[in-house]
């Protein structure tokens, strides 16, 4: 069972007094249980700081932000437990791993703070090192890297792993960073088929933050658009590429460069 | 390379060979001195006291009749161990200090930082003296007094390495998984701090030695009858003038004690790759690595691997301009044209390893050229050498190269003989990140007007007019009050605009871009692609426009190459591009993986899988084209 993400009148600002910068200005956004929602905006537009305070990362300096019904921003004890179950992918797949720890052991790492968080006792090491063989297959890399060190992978692998490390915390929502920005256009589509396959056969659901609208026109229902902290439009993203309400959109989707 | 291969081999210098000679010599004197000449050292002689130097005592007697050398060697042990001892102690105490603000956070982590800050204030042998004073006078006090004296800056050395690895994504993907802060701490902050921690804990340890002989020179550390270098230096500097030996002596050991642990904690820098570049042994492996580059290779000597190279890689140095409109083959009317242009870096051993593997093309007068190709292709490499950017362990090599009707002769060491007086006048760069391509401290203004002062020859007035001249063409709002701004008050399409308007100052035949629009939104994207077409149209200058988004390439270019590889595999015009008309396996394979406004929605993206080798299908259609 899978729960929706829901970010309620949320606002983040960094620096304190004549310096406050307002990051996200009072945003509400719900992420439905099994969807994959685009993000998309600027730099600075918000999206990626939006995407930190569910996890924690940041605290919201006003609103809140619920996993169903169990609030996660400012959260303690268990409820603190519960917004594990949100798990973040990020962008550059160069410092997204312990360069010093193989691609083994970061996996487990993931697989013990699962079983942490659920109170279960945590499994042998065989098993875990077996369970580490079957994520690393979800992703199609051979069992054989999980004694890799990450700089031995390339960097679509790499995403691939990272990948394999949000399922491993048995995830209910995924928050995809710009994970194809850094990658080759070439290997691009084998990170995103991924991410879609194991999103229909675990049905958790996608925040897809991206810059590039021809990739989350590709991969996602629905799209949400932010400026400067603020939302600008959301909808279906059909209807958003195609008939976009605000002549922001319209601008950005003019941006795209085609072939 | 591992890092024991690494050891190895930074001991295999001389350096590296003196270290380990010095470090052993120190050793048996700390495990063996005392041993073996600890009794005849303590053995007062009444009959020879403060002798000058004689066959029976070579540096002269002490005030007791002891030999002076057999003391020095002696108290080695005393000396040494206890400055590591302090350095053992003052290093731990100063990792836990610069790591409990991570794991402690908040408030109470700032108030840790706050008191690193003021310790750090004091100097620290001041900070030791005073510790020893209130200790007491005794080894270990001198010990601890020492160690302590460490702790500020050692913490704050701590403290900074670990901040800088504390921002990084793999600490964040830990704390959303939610492994507890101490453990984040140890397990992925403390690891990749290790090394540098390491080298300066060496070097910290020569430190130590040389404060320990301080505070007993000042008789706070060592008492009598125990004696160590500093002990034995400030008896021996009250007969200075009878017997200079008695104080030069022990004076030298601590030299050469404290060098010894300086130059080991070089050779661990290089061993375990923190070595700066400016360290001894990275500047002798450097020349080293120049001169086994650059043997092999002579200026502009055809490589003797071309022709194999070439034969197994089908149209990597034939391709011609298909349907190039425009586009001329003859390098004396092309703006810029290379032949068999070549890229190596040697590898592990030395051996060369090729980059960019025989590239022949020629930019045309008026023309946008795009190169396109995955990281790793080659493709920013081959902008580099055309600019002649190239630095060492490089090496680059062509059989011909042309810029502007002019030879370049590549000289020795790779680089272009005559480009430079090229750059600002008729060759123009554009980088990809124009944060770190302007200097941060210095005005927009004057970054740009210093290419007119430069190749230019234009006095400060001119320059500074023709400036504004440039950032108004480049279309940067209130050029005038913006010459004076510093480069973060520009957003980051403005910055690119300026780094245009800088190669705009001459009148360039050429304009270089590598990756120019990379780190900019797409909408700054569009108003930078336009602004190189209309200086293209409206000056006729030729660009070179690198980037790996193939879309951004064929809206801007009117022809493109694509590199695979090291290898140009692709010489195709935009229009044919963008009807799909490409010859190369590879060029087909990408286009088909870029995805569009109009890329069905259901089907899986297209992609291109791990091993796929292309090189090896097109010489396979090739083949069976032949028969």
């Amino acid at each position: 069972m899978t729960r929706a993400l829901s970010f309620e009148t949320v606002s983040i600002s960094y620096g304190r007094g004549a310096q406050t910068f307002t990051a996200v200005d009072s945003v509400s956004l719900r992420l439905e249980p099994g969807e994959i929602l685009g993000l998309v905006g600027e730099s600075g537009s918000g999206k990626s700081t939006l995407a930190r305070a569910a996890v924690g990362l940041v605290e919201p300096a006003a609103g809140s932000i619920r996993l169903g019904d169990t609030v996660i921003s400012r959260a303690t004890g268990t409820d603190l437990r519960e917004r594990r179950r949100i798990q973040m992918i990020f962008q550059d797949p160069q410092s997204c791993f312990d360069p010093r720890r193989t691609i083994g052991e970061s996996l487990d790492e993931a697989l013990v703070s699962a079983y942490r968080r659920e109170g279960e006792p945590c499994p042998s090491r065989q098993a875990r090192a077996a369970r580490v063989g079957e994520l690393l297959d979800s992703v199609s890399l051979p069992g054989e890297r999980a004694a890799s060190l990450p700089a031995e992978l390339s960097g679509g692998q790499r995403q691939r792993v990272a990948v394999a490390r949000a399922i491993a915390a048995e995830p209910e929502v995924i928050l995809a960073d710009e994970i194809t920005s850094a990658l080759d256009v070439s290997v691009q589509g084998t990170v995103l088929n991924l991410l879609r396959e194991l999103q229909r056969d675990l049905g958790f659901s996608v925040l897809f933050i991206s810059h590039n609208l021809a990739v989350v026109r590709a991969v996602c229902e629905r799209v949400a658009v932010m400026r400067g902290g603020r939302l600008v439009e959301v909808g279906e993203t059909l209807r958003v590429m195609e008939s976009p309400d605000q002549e922001y959109t319209r601008d950005l989707i003019a941006a795209v460069p085609s072939l | 390379m591992t890092t024991s291969r690494r050891l190895l081999a930074a001991l295999r210098t001389p350096l590296g060979a003196l270290a380990v000679l010095a470090c052993s010599a120190l050793l048996f004197l700390v495990v063996f001195g005392p041993l073996l000449w600890g009794s005849s050292a303590a053995a007062t002689d009444t009959t020879a006291i403060a002798q000058g130097t004689s066959p029976e005592h070579p540096f002269g007697t002490d005030g007791s009749g002891r030999d002076i050398l057999l003391r020095t060697l002696v108290a080695a042990r005393l000396s040494v161990t206890m400055a590591l001892a302090a350095t053992a102690v003052g290093v731990c105490a100063g990792i836990i200090v610069g790591l409990l603000p991570l794991i402690l956070g908040g408030r109470i982590g700032r108030w840790i930082v706050a008191g690193i800050n003021i310790g750090v204030a004091f100097p620290g042998l001041l900070l030791a003296i005073s510790f020893s004073v209130i200790l007491g006078q005794s080894g270990f006090a001198a010990t601890l007094a020492i160690a302590l004296a460490m702790v500020p800056s050692y913490g704050r050395l701590t403290h900074n390495l670990a901040a800088s690895v504390w921002g990084r994504d793999f600490i964040s993907a830990a704390h959303v998984l939610g492994v507890p802060v101490w453990k984040t701490v140890l397990r992925h902050v403390l690891p990749n701090v290790r090394d540098p921690l390491i080298v300066n804990a060496a070097v910290t340890a020569g430190n130590a030695l040389v404060s320990f002989a301080g505070l007993s020179f000042l008789g706070l550390g060592i008492q009598v009858p125990q004696y160590d270098w500093g002990r034995m230096l400030s008896e021996g500097m009250s007969r200075m003038f009878v017997n200079p030996a008695a104080a030069l002596v022990p004076g030298a050991a601590i030299i050469l004690a404290g060098l010894t642990f300086v130059l080991l904690g070089e050779v661990l820098g290089v061993a375990l790759g923190t070595g700066n570049h400016g360290s001894v042994i990275a500047r002798f492996h450097r020349r080293l690595r120049a001169r086994g580059a650059a043997d092999p290779t002579a200026a502009s000597a055809p490589v003797t691997d071309t022709a194999g190279v070439s034969a197994d890689t089908p149209g990597a140095s034939t391709v011609s301009p298909r349907h190039g409109k425009g586009a001329s083959s003859h390098p004396e009317t092309a703006v810029c044209s290379v032949r068999n242009l070549r890229v190596s870096a040697p590898g592990p051993k030395g051996e060369p390893n090729d980059l960019v593997r025989g590239v022949s093309f020629d930019i045309g007068r008026g023309e946008i050229v795009g190169i396109v190709g995955e990281s790793g292709s080659g493709k920013s490499l081959t902008l580099m050498s055309l600019a002649g950017l190239i630095e060492s362990p490089l090496h680059v090599s062509a059989d011909a190269a042309h810029f502007d009707g002019e030879d370049l002769t590549l000289r020795a060491d790779g680089h272009p003989r005559r480009l430079d007086r090229h750059f600002g006048e008729k060759l123009a760069m554009v980088f990809q990140d124009p944060m770190s391509s302007l200097n941060p401290a210095l005005h927009v203004g004057a970054q740009v007007a210093e290419t007119g002062r430069l190749h230019l020859g234009l006095n400060r007035a001119q320059a500074r007019d023709r400036a504004i001249g440039r950032l108004e063409d480049v279309r940067i709002p209130e050029a005038r009050r913006r010459f004076g701004q510093y480069p973060h008050e520009f957003s980051g399409g403005m910055r690119q605009r300026a780094m245009i308007a800088a190669g705009l100052m001459g009148t360039p035949s050429l304009i270089l871009a590598d990756e120019p629009t990379t780190a900019l939104d797409v909408t700054v994207q569009a108003e930078i692609l336009a602004l190189l077409r209309r200086i293209n149209t409206e000056v006729g200058t030729s660009i070179v426009f690198v980037s790996h988004d193939i879309a951004v390439v064929t809206s801007l270019c009117t022809r493109v190459l694509v590199m695979y590889r090291g290898h140009l595999v692709e010489n195709v015009s935009a229009e044919d591009l963008r009807a799909g008309r490409a010859d190369h396996p590879y060029t087909r394979a990408l286009l088909a993986t870029v995805p569009t406004m109009s890329t069905p929605r259901d089907a899986p993206l297209a992609s291109i899988p791990d091993g796929a080798d292309f090189l090896a299908e097109a010489s396979a259609l090739v083949e069976k084209e032949a028969p």
